[in-house]
């Protein structure tokens, strides 16, 4: 497994414990809140537990915009790649 | 073991509260830098000014104890004075001691509660949230403000099984108390039907009650302990 696949599967964990749902219906291309329901205070939780995961500091509105007005576009795959990005920055 | 985080132990409710859970429970707070370490309690420095400085607090709390389940916001003194009294400096000190104090607590709290799905923070508040006297416009405007933060907050947080309530006491015995004049005292007591000051271990008592299971199903709320005074 590579690194992408280890980050994604690690997303993946941490929104299935955040939801409640299966980390099986996670899917990389899932969306975050037309597919797995997630709510702006979600997000939230998530911002949390991805920094405990990652051992990283996020911005405070980490995707908050598109979760907020309700932007069907942001997935899984789209919040590990720009999580990849920050932990290679 | 369970662990609960106090802010403002300096005070007598603070210290009282830390000493009600300190039998059964890993008591942790914040003080200034004179006190006297020989209490039973965890001590931190925290600056409440200071956002990060909660943060690390609290960070600092939860990464050394087993079960980080309850905070505590017990900081800030009471205030008295006319509104046009005040200066700006006072004015910014009170904001910042209740309000500003509490949000950067509860950013703080959050961090550490949200991952956990459990938790809850408790804000000490006042009657003069709801019945302030003549001279506590300001000190009943941010009690009132830390009780509108207390019903949001938990509405929010519900989503995460995270409570939060308040504490409102009435006229307790303390060190303000005791400084008053009989006749104050007297025209104090008359205003609670109980006829009598609360005793800080009482709002300890209550603290403890809040923090258990038996309250599970207890959010949002700002309670009371005041002897009746908040109804007569």
């Amino acid at each position: 497994m590579n690194e992408s696949e280890t980050i994604l599967n690690r997303i993946r964990e941490q929104i299935s414990e955040s939801l409640g749902i299966d980390s099986e219906e996670v899917h990389h291309h899932s969306r975050l809140v037309q597919d797995l329901g997630a709510e702006s205070i979600d997000l939230i939780d998530l911002v949390f537990r991805f920094e405990i995961a990652f051992d990283m500091k996020l911005p405070e509105n980490f995707h908050l915009d598109e979760v907020r007005q309700g932007r069907g576009d942001l997935t899984v795959q789209m919040i590990a790649e720009d999580i990849e990005q920050r932990l290679s920055a | 073991m369970k662990s609960v985080f106090i802010t403002g132990l300096s005070g007598d409710l603070g210290h009282e509260i830390a000493r009600t859970f300190a039998p059964d429970w890993e008591v942790w707070g914040t003080r200034h830098q004179e006190q006297i370490e020989s209490s039973p309690v965890h001590l931190v420095d925290c600056d409440l000014q200071n956002r990060e400085s909660i943060e690390a607090a609290l960070q600092s709390w939860s990464s050394q104890v087993d079960d980080p389940a309850v905070v505590i916001h017990a900081a800030g003194s009471p205030s008295q004075g006319l509104l046009h009294h005040y200066t700006e400096e006072e004015f910014d000190q009170l904001l910042s001691s209740h309000l500003r104090s509490s949000v950067w607590l509860a950013q703080a709290t959050g961090k550490i509660f949200f991952p956990r799905k459990a938790g809850h923070l408790i804000f000490i508040s006042s009657l003069a949230g709801l019945r302030p006297r003549v001279g506590q416009s300001l000190y009943s405007m941010v009690k009132g403000g830390m009780n509108s933060l207390t019903r949001s907050l938990a509405k929010e947080w519900a989503l995460k099984q995270i409570r939060v309530n308040a504490i409102a006491p009435g006229f307790i015995e303390s060190k303000i108390i005791n400084q008053q004049t009989d006749q104050v005292r007297t025209e104090m007591i008359n205003q609670i039907p109980l006829r009598r000051f609360g005793e800080a271990s009482e709002v300890g008592q209550l603290a403890r009650y809040l923090a258990s299971d038996s309250s599970s199903y207890l959010t949002g709320q700002v309670i009371h302990l005041d002897g009746g005074a908040s109804i007569s």
